[in-house]
Protein backbone atom coordinates (compact mmCIF):
# COMPACT_ATOMS: atom_id res chain seq x y z
CA UNK A 1 0.00 0.00 0.00
CA UNK A 2 0.88 3.55 -0.99
CA UNK A 3 1.32 5.93 1.99
CA UNK A 4 3.13 9.61 2.39
CA UNK A 5 5.87 7.35 4.11
CA UNK A 6 6.85 5.19 1.16
CA UNK A 7 5.83 7.18 -2.18
CA UNK A 8 9.30 7.81 -3.00
CA UNK A 9 10.26 4.21 -3.67
CA UNK A 10 7.24 4.47 -6.43
CA UNK A 11 7.83 8.26 -7.25
CA UNK A 12 10.95 7.27 -9.42
CA UNK A 13 9.14 3.96 -10.99
CA UNK A 14 6.35 6.12 -12.11
CA UNK A 15 8.21 9.08 -13.89
CA UNK A 16 10.24 6.33 -15.78
CA UNK A 17 7.47 4.36 -16.94
CA UNK A 18 8.64 1.37 -14.70
CA UNK A 19 5.44 0.65 -12.69
CA UNK A 20 2.88 -2.38 -13.78
CA UNK A 21 -0.48 -1.57 -14.43
CA UNK A 22 -2.04 -2.11 -10.82
CA UNK A 23 0.84 -0.06 -9.17
CA UNK A 24 0.53 2.83 -11.36
CA UNK A 25 -3.29 3.02 -10.95
CA UNK A 26 -2.73 3.26 -7.37
CA UNK A 27 0.24 5.45 -7.16
CA UNK A 28 -2.59 7.98 -9.16
CA UNK A 29 -5.06 7.14 -6.78
CA UNK A 30 -2.44 8.62 -4.10
CA UNK A 31 -1.46 11.37 -5.98
CA UNK A 32 -5.11 12.68 -6.15
CA UNK A 33 -5.88 11.87 -2.67
CA UNK A 34 -2.04 14.09 -1.99
CA UNK A 35 -2.26 16.93 -4.50
CA UNK A 36 0.84 18.60 -2.61
CA UNK A 37 2.69 15.48 -3.94
CA UNK A 38 1.21 15.39 -6.93
CA UNK A 39 2.60 18.77 -7.58
CA UNK A 40 6.17 17.88 -6.48
CA UNK A 41 6.15 14.83 -8.60
CA UNK A 42 4.93 16.90 -11.69
CA UNK A 43 7.45 19.27 -11.22
CA UNK A 44 10.10 16.59 -11.23
CA UNK A 45 8.90 14.87 -14.81
CA UNK A 46 9.74 18.24 -15.96
CA UNK A 47 13.63 17.19 -15.52
CA UNK A 48 13.55 13.73 -17.26
CA UNK A 49 15.70 14.56 -20.60
CA UNK A 50 13.65 13.41 -23.64
CA UNK A 51 15.64 11.04 -26.16
CA UNK A 52 16.75 12.92 -29.12
CA UNK A 53 16.95 11.28 -32.84
CA UNK A 54 19.89 11.71 -34.41
CA UNK A 55 21.04 9.69 -37.32
CA UNK A 56 25.21 9.75 -38.76
CA UNK A 57 24.94 10.06 -42.38
CA UNK A 58 26.36 8.31 -45.17
CA UNK A 59 27.02 5.31 -42.61
CA UNK A 60 28.28 3.37 -45.61
CA UNK A 61 31.18 5.48 -46.25
CA UNK A 62 32.74 4.04 -43.24
CA UNK A 63 32.00 -0.07 -43.66
CA UNK A 64 34.44 -1.66 -45.20
CA UNK A 65 34.22 -4.61 -47.90
CA UNK A 66 34.35 -8.21 -46.99
CA UNK A 67 36.10 -8.98 -50.25
CA UNK A 68 39.73 -7.62 -50.51
CA UNK A 69 40.34 -5.28 -53.17
CA UNK A 70 36.81 -4.14 -53.58
CA UNK A 71 35.11 -1.04 -51.98
CA UNK A 72 32.17 -1.38 -49.64
CA UNK A 73 30.00 0.52 -52.64
CA UNK A 74 31.74 -2.25 -55.22
CA UNK A 75 30.23 -5.08 -52.95
CA UNK A 76 26.95 -3.49 -52.74
CA UNK A 77 26.41 -3.24 -56.29
CA UNK A 78 27.68 -6.25 -57.03
CA UNK A 79 25.53 -8.27 -54.70
CA UNK A 80 22.61 -6.32 -56.49
CA UNK A 81 23.95 -7.46 -59.77
CA UNK A 82 23.93 -11.28 -58.46
CA UNK A 83 20.82 -11.01 -56.74
CA UNK A 84 22.05 -11.59 -52.77
CA UNK A 85 21.59 -7.73 -51.48
CA UNK A 86 19.80 -8.31 -48.29
CA UNK A 87 16.89 -5.44 -47.83
CA UNK A 88 19.18 -3.12 -45.90
CA UNK A 89 21.63 -3.24 -48.92
CA UNK A 90 18.98 -2.20 -50.82
CA UNK A 91 18.02 0.73 -48.90
CA UNK A 92 21.44 1.60 -48.75
CA UNK A 93 21.92 1.27 -52.70
CA UNK A 94 18.59 3.49 -53.33
CA UNK A 95 20.06 6.24 -50.76
CA UNK A 96 23.59 6.51 -51.81
CA UNK A 97 22.37 6.06 -56.21
CA UNK A 98 19.51 9.37 -55.43
CA UNK A 99 22.57 10.92 -53.67
CA UNK A 100 25.45 10.25 -55.70
CA UNK A 101 25.18 10.60 -59.34
CA UNK A 102 28.77 9.55 -60.01
CA UNK A 103 27.63 6.38 -57.60
CA UNK A 104 24.44 6.18 -59.30
CA UNK A 105 27.11 6.01 -63.01
CA UNK A 106 28.74 3.06 -60.87
CA UNK A 107 25.96 1.23 -59.86
CA UNK A 108 24.62 1.00 -63.53
CA UNK A 109 27.90 0.11 -65.03
CA UNK A 110 28.21 -3.28 -62.39
CA UNK A 111 24.90 -3.65 -63.87
CA UNK A 112 26.12 -4.03 -67.31
CA UNK A 113 28.82 -6.56 -66.80
CA UNK A 114 25.66 -8.99 -66.77
CA UNK A 115 27.09 -11.41 -69.68
CA UNK A 116 24.46 -12.88 -71.99
CA UNK A 117 25.16 -16.37 -73.36
CA UNK A 118 25.20 -16.27 -76.98
CA UNK A 119 24.11 -18.77 -79.20
CA UNK A 120 26.09 -21.52 -80.38
CA UNK A 121 25.44 -24.68 -81.65
CA UNK A 122 27.68 -28.10 -81.32
CA UNK A 123 28.15 -29.45 -85.13
CA UNK A 124 28.77 -32.83 -84.37
CA UNK A 125 25.48 -34.29 -82.11
CA UNK A 126 24.95 -37.20 -84.17
CA UNK A 127 28.61 -38.91 -83.09
CA UNK A 128 28.06 -38.07 -79.60
CA UNK A 129 24.87 -40.56 -79.80
CA UNK A 130 24.54 -43.89 -79.04
CA UNK A 131 22.31 -46.62 -80.51
CA UNK A 132 21.16 -49.34 -78.94
CA UNK A 133 22.72 -51.57 -81.91
CA UNK A 134 26.15 -50.13 -81.66
CA UNK A 135 25.93 -50.69 -77.82
CA UNK A 136 25.19 -54.60 -79.31
CA UNK A 137 28.22 -54.34 -81.66
CA UNK A 138 30.63 -53.03 -79.08
CA UNK A 139 29.72 -55.70 -77.03
CA UNK A 140 30.03 -58.60 -79.48
CA UNK A 141 33.21 -56.58 -80.52
CA UNK A 142 34.65 -56.99 -76.82
CA UNK A 143 33.70 -60.58 -76.25
CA UNK A 144 35.70 -61.85 -79.75
CA UNK A 145 38.80 -59.61 -78.88
CA UNK A 146 38.53 -61.48 -75.38
CA UNK A 147 37.94 -64.92 -76.84
CA UNK A 148 40.99 -64.29 -79.34
CA UNK A 149 43.18 -63.24 -76.61
CA UNK A 150 42.76 -66.25 -75.05
CA UNK A 151 43.09 -68.80 -77.62
CA UNK A 152 46.17 -67.06 -78.95
CA UNK A 153 47.56 -67.75 -75.25
CA UNK A 154 46.66 -71.28 -74.95
CA UNK A 155 48.27 -71.66 -78.39
CA UNK A 156 51.51 -70.16 -76.78
CA UNK A 157 50.92 -72.12 -73.80
CA UNK A 158 50.22 -75.51 -75.77
CA UNK A 159 54.02 -75.02 -77.92
CA UNK A 160 56.89 -76.77 -76.70
CA UNK A 161 59.21 -74.66 -74.29
CA UNK A 162 62.03 -74.83 -76.63
CA UNK A 163 60.42 -73.10 -79.50
CA UNK A 164 58.99 -70.60 -77.12
CA UNK A 165 62.06 -69.91 -75.88
CA UNK A 166 63.73 -69.53 -79.68
CA UNK A 167 60.85 -67.23 -80.75
CA UNK A 168 61.75 -65.25 -77.84
CA UNK A 169 65.41 -65.04 -78.09
CA UNK A 170 67.11 -62.36 -79.55
CA UNK A 171 69.97 -63.01 -82.24
CA UNK A 172 73.01 -61.79 -81.74
CA UNK A 173 73.41 -60.16 -84.94
CA UNK A 174 70.21 -58.49 -84.91
CA UNK A 175 71.05 -55.44 -83.75
CA UNK A 176 72.80 -55.10 -87.25
CA UNK A 177 69.01 -54.87 -88.72
CA UNK A 178 68.23 -51.88 -91.47
CA UNK A 179 65.41 -50.93 -88.78
CA UNK A 180 63.01 -48.25 -90.43
CA UNK A 181 63.37 -44.86 -88.71
CA UNK A 182 60.97 -44.97 -85.47
CA UNK A 183 59.56 -48.22 -86.06
CA UNK A 184 60.15 -50.92 -83.01
CA UNK A 185 58.59 -54.24 -82.65
CA UNK A 186 58.33 -56.06 -79.37
CA UNK A 187 60.57 -59.50 -79.14
CA UNK A 188 57.54 -61.13 -78.57
CA UNK A 189 56.64 -60.62 -81.96
CA UNK A 190 58.94 -62.00 -83.95
CA UNK A 191 58.31 -64.44 -86.51
CA UNK A 192 59.32 -68.19 -86.33
CA UNK A 193 59.44 -70.60 -89.10
CA UNK A 194 59.98 -74.19 -88.57
CA UNK A 195 61.79 -76.01 -91.36
CA UNK A 196 61.03 -79.53 -91.95
CA UNK A 197 64.17 -81.16 -93.62
CA UNK A 198 62.88 -84.04 -96.89
CA UNK A 199 65.39 -86.58 -95.66
CA UNK A 200 66.47 -89.49 -98.22
CA UNK A 201 66.87 -93.23 -96.56
CA UNK A 202 70.07 -93.17 -97.55
CA UNK A 203 71.98 -90.51 -96.17
CA UNK A 204 75.45 -92.99 -95.51
CA UNK A 205 77.42 -91.37 -98.91
CA UNK A 206 78.35 -88.30 -97.05
CA UNK A 207 81.86 -87.85 -97.18
CA UNK A 208 84.16 -89.09 -94.76
CA UNK A 209 86.22 -86.38 -94.67
CA UNK A 210 87.30 -84.82 -91.60
CA UNK A 211 84.98 -82.48 -90.17
CA UNK A 212 84.47 -79.27 -88.43
CA UNK A 213 82.71 -78.52 -84.83
CA UNK A 214 79.95 -76.52 -86.72
CA UNK A 215 79.97 -78.88 -90.19
CA UNK A 216 79.49 -81.96 -87.79
CA UNK A 217 76.39 -80.10 -86.31
CA UNK A 218 74.68 -79.58 -89.34
CA UNK A 219 75.25 -83.29 -90.41
CA UNK A 220 74.28 -84.98 -87.96
CA UNK A 221 71.16 -82.97 -88.41
CA UNK A 222 70.99 -83.67 -91.92
CA UNK A 223 71.56 -87.18 -91.20
CA UNK A 224 68.78 -87.53 -89.01
CA UNK A 225 65.25 -87.75 -90.37
CA UNK A 226 63.69 -87.05 -86.87
CA UNK A 227 65.03 -83.95 -85.95
CA UNK A 228 64.33 -80.67 -86.90
CA UNK A 229 65.60 -77.05 -87.34
CA UNK A 230 64.26 -74.17 -86.06
CA UNK A 231 64.80 -71.41 -88.38
CA UNK A 232 64.20 -67.94 -87.10
CA UNK A 233 63.03 -64.90 -89.69
CA UNK A 234 63.24 -61.47 -88.07
CA UNK A 235 61.63 -58.55 -90.03
CA UNK A 236 60.96 -55.14 -88.55
CA UNK A 237 57.91 -55.14 -91.24
CA UNK A 238 56.43 -57.94 -89.52
CA UNK A 239 53.58 -57.51 -86.32
CA UNK A 240 52.28 -60.79 -85.94
CA UNK A 241 53.55 -63.90 -84.77
CA UNK A 242 54.17 -66.09 -88.39
CA UNK A 243 54.97 -69.47 -88.19
CA UNK A 244 56.04 -71.02 -91.90
CA UNK A 245 56.85 -74.46 -92.11
CA UNK A 246 58.56 -75.26 -95.67
CA UNK A 247 60.04 -78.88 -96.87
CA UNK A 248 63.55 -78.40 -98.37
CA UNK A 249 64.88 -81.17 -100.69
CA UNK A 250 68.76 -81.83 -99.45
CA UNK A 251 69.59 -84.97 -101.49
CA UNK A 252 72.00 -82.55 -103.92
CA UNK A 253 73.93 -81.17 -101.45
CA UNK A 254 74.20 -84.51 -99.24
CA UNK A 255 76.35 -85.10 -102.65
CA UNK A 256 79.04 -82.35 -102.53
CA UNK A 257 81.95 -81.87 -100.92
CA UNK A 258 81.74 -81.19 -97.67
CA UNK A 259 83.22 -77.57 -97.51
CA UNK A 260 80.39 -76.67 -100.47
CA UNK A 261 77.60 -78.14 -98.67
CA UNK A 262 76.84 -75.55 -95.84
CA UNK A 263 77.28 -72.91 -98.34
CA UNK A 264 74.91 -74.69 -100.70
CA UNK A 265 72.54 -76.07 -98.41
CA UNK A 266 72.51 -72.22 -97.19
CA UNK A 267 71.60 -71.12 -100.61
CA UNK A 268 68.97 -73.45 -100.85
CA UNK A 269 67.19 -72.35 -97.60
CA UNK A 270 67.50 -68.59 -98.44
CA UNK A 271 65.75 -68.99 -102.15
CA UNK A 272 63.18 -71.57 -100.75
CA UNK A 273 62.43 -68.99 -98.17
CA UNK A 274 62.60 -65.66 -99.99
CA UNK A 275 59.83 -67.30 -102.20
CA UNK A 276 58.03 -68.02 -98.89
CA UNK A 277 58.36 -64.61 -97.43
CA UNK A 278 57.83 -62.90 -100.78
CA UNK A 279 54.36 -64.74 -100.90
CA UNK A 280 53.41 -63.85 -97.02
CA UNK A 281 54.29 -60.31 -98.07
CA UNK A 282 52.43 -60.00 -100.96
CA UNK A 283 49.45 -61.41 -99.83
CA UNK A 284 49.54 -58.82 -96.53
CA UNK A 285 50.57 -56.09 -98.55
CA UNK A 286 53.82 -55.66 -97.40
CA UNK A 287 56.72 -54.59 -98.98
CA UNK A 288 60.42 -56.63 -97.76
CA UNK A 289 63.36 -56.21 -98.53
CA UNK A 290 66.05 -59.26 -98.13
CA UNK A 291 68.19 -57.11 -96.43
CA UNK A 292 65.73 -56.78 -93.66
CA UNK A 293 65.57 -60.68 -92.66
CA UNK A 294 68.30 -62.58 -91.03
CA UNK A 295 67.90 -66.82 -90.88
CA UNK A 296 69.07 -68.52 -88.40
CA UNK A 297 69.88 -72.08 -87.85
CA UNK A 298 69.66 -73.55 -84.00
CA UNK A 299 70.72 -70.22 -83.28
CA UNK A 300 74.01 -70.03 -85.25
CA UNK A 301 74.53 -68.22 -88.25
CA UNK A 302 76.73 -70.86 -90.00
CA UNK A 303 77.15 -68.44 -93.13
CA UNK A 304 73.24 -69.12 -93.98
CA UNK A 305 73.31 -65.46 -92.71
CA UNK A 306 75.44 -64.74 -96.26
CA UNK A 307 73.01 -66.58 -98.00
CA UNK A 308 69.84 -64.74 -96.79
CA UNK A 309 71.66 -61.51 -97.94
CA UNK B 1 22.26 -45.04 -63.93
CA UNK B 2 21.43 -43.20 -67.13
CA UNK B 3 20.14 -45.06 -70.49
CA UNK B 4 20.63 -44.50 -74.10
CA UNK B 5 18.15 -42.62 -74.36
CA UNK B 6 18.96 -39.89 -71.77
CA UNK B 7 22.36 -39.90 -73.08
CA UNK B 8 21.20 -38.88 -76.16
CA UNK B 9 18.71 -36.41 -74.64
CA UNK B 10 21.92 -35.29 -72.35
CA UNK B 11 23.65 -34.93 -76.13
CA UNK B 12 20.77 -32.81 -77.15
CA UNK B 13 19.84 -30.88 -74.44
CA UNK B 14 23.48 -29.59 -72.93
CA UNK B 15 26.43 -30.24 -75.85
CA UNK B 16 25.20 -26.76 -77.27
CA UNK B 17 25.85 -25.36 -73.99
CA UNK B 18 29.02 -27.27 -73.22
CA UNK B 19 30.60 -26.26 -76.44
CA UNK B 20 29.91 -22.51 -75.83
CA UNK B 21 31.38 -22.58 -72.66
CA UNK B 22 34.26 -25.03 -73.79
CA UNK B 23 35.10 -22.40 -76.82
CA UNK B 24 34.96 -19.63 -74.21
CA UNK B 25 37.42 -20.70 -72.20
CA UNK B 26 39.61 -22.36 -74.79
CA UNK B 27 39.35 -19.92 -77.20
CA UNK B 28 39.67 -22.92 -80.08
CA UNK B 29 37.22 -24.85 -81.73
CA UNK B 30 38.93 -27.77 -82.22
CA UNK B 31 40.29 -27.94 -78.61
CA UNK B 32 36.21 -27.09 -77.68
CA UNK B 33 35.34 -29.97 -79.74
CA UNK B 34 37.79 -32.62 -77.69
CA UNK B 35 36.34 -31.26 -74.61
CA UNK B 36 32.73 -31.93 -75.12
CA UNK B 37 33.48 -35.27 -76.88
CA UNK B 38 35.48 -36.22 -73.47
CA UNK B 39 33.23 -35.09 -71.23
CA UNK B 40 30.45 -37.28 -73.23
CA UNK B 41 32.02 -40.15 -73.67
CA UNK B 42 32.74 -39.98 -69.81
CA UNK B 43 29.73 -39.84 -68.99
CA UNK B 44 28.94 -42.67 -71.36
CA UNK B 45 31.46 -44.97 -69.60
CA UNK B 46 30.62 -44.11 -66.20
CA UNK B 47 26.55 -44.69 -66.91
CA UNK B 48 26.04 -46.42 -64.28
CA UNK B 49 27.59 -44.26 -61.79
CA UNK B 50 25.94 -41.01 -62.79
CA UNK B 51 22.45 -39.69 -60.72
CA UNK B 52 20.13 -38.32 -64.36
CA UNK B 53 19.30 -35.31 -62.97
CA UNK B 54 22.99 -34.12 -62.54
CA UNK B 55 23.85 -34.96 -65.97
CA UNK B 56 24.56 -31.28 -67.16
CA UNK B 57 26.45 -30.56 -63.70
CA UNK B 58 28.61 -33.64 -64.26
CA UNK B 59 29.20 -32.82 -67.79
CA UNK B 60 30.26 -28.96 -66.70
CA UNK B 61 32.29 -30.52 -64.12
CA UNK B 62 34.11 -32.83 -66.39
CA UNK B 63 34.73 -30.14 -69.00
CA UNK B 64 36.24 -27.49 -66.30
CA UNK B 65 38.77 -30.22 -64.65
CA UNK B 66 40.12 -30.73 -68.20
CA UNK B 67 40.36 -27.34 -69.03
CA UNK B 68 42.06 -26.79 -66.23
CA UNK B 69 44.33 -29.23 -66.24
CA UNK B 70 44.97 -28.63 -70.50
CA UNK B 71 45.99 -25.01 -68.84
CA UNK B 72 48.23 -26.14 -66.51
CA UNK B 73 49.60 -28.48 -68.42
CA UNK B 74 50.50 -25.47 -70.78
CA UNK B 75 50.66 -22.63 -68.67
CA UNK B 76 53.32 -24.03 -66.01
CA UNK B 77 54.87 -20.91 -65.11
CA UNK B 78 51.56 -19.10 -64.72
CA UNK B 79 48.95 -19.06 -62.24
CA UNK B 80 45.57 -20.05 -62.71
CA UNK B 81 44.82 -16.45 -60.81
CA UNK B 82 47.10 -14.37 -63.10
CA UNK B 83 45.30 -11.54 -64.80
CA UNK B 84 46.02 -11.84 -68.55
CA UNK B 85 46.22 -7.83 -68.53
CA UNK B 86 45.64 -4.87 -66.69
CA UNK B 87 41.94 -3.07 -67.33
CA UNK B 88 41.63 -0.69 -70.02
CA UNK B 89 39.66 2.46 -69.89
CA UNK B 90 39.98 3.05 -73.48
CA UNK B 91 36.79 1.56 -74.67
CA UNK B 92 34.63 4.08 -76.12
CA UNK B 93 32.09 3.95 -79.04
CA UNK B 94 31.93 0.66 -79.07
CA UNK B 95 29.36 -2.02 -78.26
CA UNK B 96 29.04 -3.12 -74.54
CA UNK B 97 28.36 -6.39 -75.19
CA UNK B 98 31.36 -6.59 -77.12
CA UNK B 99 34.01 -5.11 -75.06
CA UNK B 100 32.40 -7.37 -71.94
CA UNK B 101 33.47 -10.49 -74.51
CA UNK B 102 36.94 -9.16 -74.54
CA UNK B 103 36.78 -8.72 -71.21
CA UNK B 104 36.13 -11.71 -70.36
CA UNK B 105 38.87 -13.29 -72.29
CA UNK B 106 41.33 -11.32 -70.17
CA UNK B 107 40.05 -13.01 -67.04
CA UNK B 108 42.26 -15.41 -65.58
CA UNK B 109 40.82 -19.57 -65.93
CA UNK B 110 39.28 -19.43 -62.86
CA UNK B 111 36.99 -16.12 -62.38
CA UNK B 112 36.34 -16.37 -66.49
CA UNK B 113 34.89 -20.22 -65.53
CA UNK B 114 32.88 -19.20 -62.46
CA UNK B 115 31.41 -16.13 -64.08
CA UNK B 116 30.26 -18.36 -67.80
CA UNK B 117 28.35 -20.87 -65.29
CA UNK B 118 27.02 -17.96 -62.96
CA UNK B 119 25.70 -15.54 -65.80
CA UNK B 120 25.75 -18.38 -69.00
CA UNK B 121 24.31 -21.57 -67.37
CA UNK B 122 22.20 -19.83 -64.29
CA UNK B 123 24.00 -21.65 -61.61
CA UNK B 124 24.20 -20.75 -57.76
CA UNK B 125 27.13 -20.66 -55.86
CA UNK B 126 26.69 -23.75 -54.27
CA UNK B 127 26.29 -25.60 -57.95
CA UNK B 128 29.64 -23.63 -58.80
CA UNK B 129 31.34 -24.96 -55.20
CA UNK B 130 30.06 -28.70 -56.50
CA UNK B 131 31.82 -28.30 -60.46
CA UNK B 132 34.98 -26.20 -59.53
CA UNK B 133 35.47 -28.01 -56.49
CA UNK B 134 35.91 -24.62 -54.89
CA UNK B 135 34.47 -23.41 -51.39
CA UNK B 136 31.27 -21.27 -51.82
CA UNK B 137 33.04 -18.50 -50.40
CA UNK B 138 35.86 -18.74 -53.26
CA UNK B 139 33.29 -18.71 -55.27
CA UNK B 140 31.69 -15.84 -54.59
CA UNK B 141 35.40 -14.07 -53.92
CA UNK B 142 35.95 -14.96 -57.45
CA UNK B 143 32.84 -13.88 -59.04
CA UNK B 144 33.16 -10.47 -57.26
CA UNK B 145 36.18 -9.63 -58.39
CA UNK B 146 35.51 -10.62 -62.03
CA UNK B 147 32.83 -8.53 -61.80
CA UNK B 148 34.75 -5.19 -60.31
CA UNK B 149 37.19 -6.65 -63.47
CA UNK B 150 34.64 -6.63 -65.73
CA UNK B 151 33.01 -3.02 -64.60
CA UNK B 152 36.65 -1.07 -64.94
CA UNK B 153 37.02 -2.69 -68.49
CA UNK B 154 33.73 -1.05 -69.87
CA UNK B 155 35.08 1.94 -68.48
CA UNK B 156 32.24 4.45 -68.73
CA UNK B 157 28.95 2.88 -69.97
CA UNK B 158 27.54 5.90 -71.00
CA UNK B 159 29.81 6.34 -73.56
CA UNK B 160 29.54 3.07 -75.28
CA UNK B 161 26.99 2.79 -77.96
Amino acid sequence: MITRENYEIYAIDYLEGKLDKKLKAEFEKFLEANPDIKEEITGLTQTVLSKETHTFPEKWQLKKSSIESLTYTDELFISDVEGIATQVQKKEIVEITKQYPHLRNEYQAYQATRLEAPTVFYPHKDKLKKTPVEQTIRKVLAYAAVIVLAMTIFTLWQKPDKNIAASLSIPRYETNLLTPAGLTIPEINRPVVVVRKKQEKHTNTTSSKPIKQKTEEVITNISSPKKQQTINIASKEFCINQEITQDIDITFEQNLPLKYQNLILAKNISSTFRRKINKWARERGIIVSRNQFIIRINNKSYGISIAGR
Amino acid sequence: MINVDQYNQAVDKYSDGLYRFALKMTGDSDDAKDLVQDAFEKLWKNRKNVNHEKIKSYLFTVVYHKFIDNYRKDNRMSSLDDMHTEPSYTNAYSDVMEILQRAVDKLPPVQKSVILLRDWEGYSYKEIEQITGLNESQVKVYIFRARKFLRQYIGDPKVLI
